[in-house]
């Protein structure tokens, strides 16, 4: 028993490790759910914010093309010299600064126009410095510059890495250089908050696209990013964006989340993918999404990270923690519910080893049967049979009762009605009577007494008793007590004992019991002209006629001398007179040894309920003399 | 004995617990604020590295709010030019030149310039438009109006000025066609001239920008500490710094900046521009 529950509880701590598994897998899917739809919008609002600057771009590099005078300065510039150029310089400032403020107010933070050969002409967000070459360092310059394609995206610099928005410039055939319009973060940032109120946004930035590309001086600008030392973020000092969240609480937590699990995070931003971290602190949920940003050259440049609320996080929590709960409990009440089966199985089991232990060693066959199948017998029963165990037993016979011998002295198959159960059909015989006969492996048929005992429910404890010597001598003693020596017919003596019976049996339902008196004619001539050993052969011929005549239940008695009784179980008087009529004709028919033919008269009398039966003997006997009276070789009811 | 020997520990102790982790420092409102504080940044983080200091910038108007802060105790040290020095000690003696910055010449002294885009013409018939820094800065109405007299024959009185609170600004409304002729610090008008703008008088050199201490919230083994410490920087590490920063420091005095006389109250602490 032990072996079965610890089987069962290794059974469910294994189940319980495949649900909560697949629980846990449910809670990642549906929380990655809500982060992707996060990601998304955060995703298509950095998107749109930067494509809608694109489309300002757009319509402020239109307008620069269309300035003449711009464009005849710019086509100047291109082969003054350099006093000339200063001037020229000086002149483009004073043409667009005020169009700079404009673009100051919708967050443009550098305006910047390069030569045709990539180097800086003007920067108008730091005019004195000019002149460096740009073309190395900036994707978006030498592509605008050399391959005339407009480029953006985010890029590094000599200053600061920005959104960048760079458009060749070409008039009257000619190429003249680039202009650049750039955002800062900062701006991005503003935008994103107004568009998705978080609590941060922060631009990690590659260091190569930073640290590494600004001007030596300009390095104290950044400082190192929490996510991975190959990362930077624009100096607090510097940056309202850093100090803004610098000043958070909740952010500074979360960023010390990161800190704390810098190896992790480390992994996931080499692989330049999109990824969220999900986190519970001080039962609020959070998370910390990290958004992928490529460069012109399409590398991975950026890491922008967001720190917003995430409340369904403890909702989901809450939600999966009760499944956890319910599916240990269930898991519990399982286990407890095996254990109290397996202690009863093994308890029924024990039962059951002592019951067959104790129906082995009975003298009897013993089976438990629900009349139909058969669910257990005893060894005696295999030994009877020579059957090995109960499933070969069953494999060929579906009941016991179909190993019952038809022989009318017991009880068969052939006693019973359709549709009735043989266990039914045997409980209502008088115990004497549950007998029925078997063929042994000794090749013997024996003869068992059938007792019924309710096991329980459906299920009956059905032994059979050999009882075959008894049973021999009773039919022995029987066929001296109860028949007639000559004819072997049921005397008087049976007719005594078994009348009360047979009148039961007779008048239920819709049957009645008709008592027919049955004399041979002129029977004193048989003994006359033949001797008394002829007449005792014609009534041996007689009654074996008669039985071969009657049908199964018909009971023939010698009454005394030549005189029968017929007990008959009848539906109809017209039933009757065809059977007794039958049985007339096929005596007057019969060719009797010695005596040829012979003629019998027979009188019938119905059994009235209630009434003595030596009153229907009577009144059978009455009709007898009225055949006789009528001419003999006749039947008569009354 | 014993006693002076606790008194002694007590006082170190005391020294130590109240030494200051944070210098408040404001730097010269020059350029724009942001670029003013980049240029600081990268001594500041030495400062930090050396001495464990944290240095919070200070965000100031003008000069006027940097010796508010002197006095108040809210700004701990300063980068100055020579006349707000002068200004400032007159109203609080407890601001002390530690260090001046090296020019681009290698010396310590700079020079005020006149400056006008080449192909502005001066037209002396009508008030000429003058871009000023600020009323307390060298290079501002002080310098300015000497240069004008000196140099043009132009009288300031008789001009249209306006203060544009930096040298940068001075310059760049100038470029801008807002003013004809600006007035500012020779290395910051140097690097306007890729722009179209030439130098048109220059003065006699002037004693450097400095870092000046407030001798009242610092103590004087900080000061001592912090000024040996930047003139003790490698030149390969402040050779990598920007602007002011890049070039090193020398020891600076208040002696140095005595020579310079200044009327305060002829200096006019508003423009005269409709």
């Amino acid at each position: 028993m032990k072996k079965y529950i610890i089987a069962s509880a290794i059974l469910l701590l294994i189940l319980a490790y495949f649900i909560s598994n697949f629980l846990s897998h449910a809670k990642e899917r549906d929380i990655q759910l809500l982060t992707n739809s996060s990601m998304e919008m955060i995703n298509t609002a950095y998107k749109s914010i930067f494509n809608t600057h694109k489309i300002s771009a757009q319509k402020d590099i239109y307008r620069l093309l269309k300035n003449r005078p711009l464009m005849k300065l710019l086509q100047k510039f291109k082969y003054a010299n350099d006093e000339y150029k200063s001037i020229i310089r000086g002149k483009i400032y004073r043409l667009l600064y005020e169009e700079y403020e404009q673009m100051k107010k919708f967050n443009i933070r550098q305006f910047q126009f390069h030569t045709h050969d990539g180097k800086s002409l003007l920067r108008f967000h730091n005019p004195p410095l000019n002149g460096d070459s740009l073309m190395d360092i900036r994707e978006s310059i030498r592509v605008a510059n050399t391959l005339n394609k407009r480029m953006s995206g985010l890029e590094g610099g000599r200053v600061y890495p920005g959104f960048r928005y760079v458009f060749p410039i070409n008039y009257d055939d000619e190429h003249l250089g680039s202009v650049e319009f750039s955002m800062a973060f900062e701006s991005i940032e503003k935008e994103l908050a107004a568009v998705l109120p978080n609590l941060g946004y922060q631009l990690n930035l590659s260091r190569e696209i930073s640290y590494d590309k600004v001007f030596p001086w300009h390095r104290n600008y950044f400082i190192s990013s929490m996510i991975s030392d190959k990362y930077c973020i624009e100096n607090p000092k510097i940056s309202s964006v850093t100090k803004k969240l610098q000043k958070s609480p909740i952010v500074y937590k979360l960023q010390l989340y990161i800190k704390n699990n810098i190896d992790t995070i480390g992994e996931q931003t080499e692989k330049g993918f999109n990824f969220t971290l999900p986190l519970t602190m001080n039962d609020s949920g959070y998370m910390i999404q990290f958004i992928a940003i490529k460069n012109t050259k399409n590398m991975q440049a950026a890491y922008l990270v967001a720190y917003s609320r995430f409340d369904q996080l403890i909702v989901i929590n809450q939600k999966y923690t009760t499944f956890h709960i319910l599916l240990y409990a269930t898991l519990l009440l399982i286990f407890l519910l095996m254990t109290i089966v397996i202690k009863q199985v093994h308890t029924l089991s024990l039962q059951k080893e002592n019951l067959q232990y104790l129906l082995n060693l009975q003298e009897q066959i013993v089976i438990l049967s629900s009349g139909e199948t058969l669910t257990y017998a005893n060894q005696k029963f295999f030994g009877f049979f020579g059957f090995p165990n109960l499933k070969s037993f069953i494999y060929k016979y579906q009941c016991i009762c179909e190993k019952f011998i038809h022989d009318d002295r017991f009880f068969h198959l052939g006693k019973i009605k359709d549709g009735e159960s043989w266990l039914s059909a045997i409980e209502l015989l008088p115990q004497v009577k549950r007998v029925v006969a078997m063929l042994g492996t000794d090749a013997k048929i024996h003869s068992f007494s059938v007792s019924i005992n309710i096991y329980k429910n459906d299920i009956y404890i059905i032994s059979f008793t050999d009882i075959s010597e008894t049973m021999t001598e009773q039919i022995k003693l029987e066929k001296k007590i109860l028949r007639d020596n000559l004819t072997n017919s049921y005397n008087r003596e049976y007719f005594e004992q078994n009348i009360d019976n047979i009148i039961t049996r007779y008048t239920q339902w819709n049957s009645h019991l008709a008592i027919g008196m049955l004399d041979i004619d002129l029977f004193k001539d048989v003994n006359d002209n033949y001797g008394h050993d002829v007449g005792d052969i014609v009534l041996i011929e007689l009654v074996s006629l008669i039985k071969k005549s009657s049908r199964e239940d018909d009971i023939l008695i010698r009454w005394g001398g030549e005189e029968f009784i017929l007990i008959v179980k009848i539906y109809s008087k017209d039933g009757l007179i065809a059977a007794s009529e039958h049985l007339r004709q096929v005596i007057e028919k019969h060719s009797f040894k010695r005596v040829e033919h012979i003629t019998c008269s027979i009188g019938y009398s119905l059994y009235k309920e209630g009434e003595d039966i030596v009153h229907t003997i009577k009144r059978a006997d009455e009709a007898l003399y009225m055949a006789k009276n009528s001419g003999r070789n006749r039947v008569v009811i009354t | 004995m014993k006693r002076i020997y606790l008194i002694a520990v007590i006082l170190v102790l005391w020294s130590h617990l109240v030494a200051k982790d944070n210098i408040n420092f404001a730097p010269l409102p020059l350029k724009e604020g942001v670029q003013n504080i980049e240029d600081f940044l990268p001594l500041m983080n030495y400062l930090k590295e050396k001495l464990g200091v944290e240095t919070q910038f200070v965000r100031i108007k003008d000069y006027a709010d940097i010796i508010k802060g002197f006095q108040n105790g809210s700004i701990d040290m300063a980068y100055l030019g020579p006349l707000p020095l002068i200004y400032l000690r007159k109203n609080y003696s407890y601001a002390q030149p530690i260090v001046a910055f090296k020019q681009a010449n290698g010396k310590c002294y700079y020079r005020c310039v006149l400056v006008k885009f080449k192909e502005d013409h001066i037209d002396r018939s009508k008030p000429i438009k003058i871009a000023l820094t600020q009323p307390l800065s060298t290079c501002g109405y002080y310098m300015t109006n000497i240069l004008l007299k000196e140099k043009l024959g132009i009288d300031i009185s008789k001009q249209q000025y306006s203060y544009t609170m930096s040298h940068s600004n001075a310059l760049l409304r100038t470029l801008e066609g807002k003013f004809i002729i600006a007035g500012a610090k020779d290395t910051i008008a140097k690097q306007f001239t890729t722009l179209g703008m030439e130098i048109i008088a220059q003065s006699k050199p002037l004693p450097g920008f400095s870092l000046v201490v407030n001798n009242k919230t610092l103590s004087k083994k900080e000061i001592d500490a912090i000024q040996k410490t930047l003139l003790n920087i490698p030149k390969d590490i402040y050779g990598q710094w920007k602007g002011i920063t890049s070039r090193g420091m020398v020891a600076s005095s208040v002696k140095e900046y005595e020579s310079l006389e200044v009327d305060f109250d002829a200096i006019p602490y508003e423009g005269n521009m409709p």
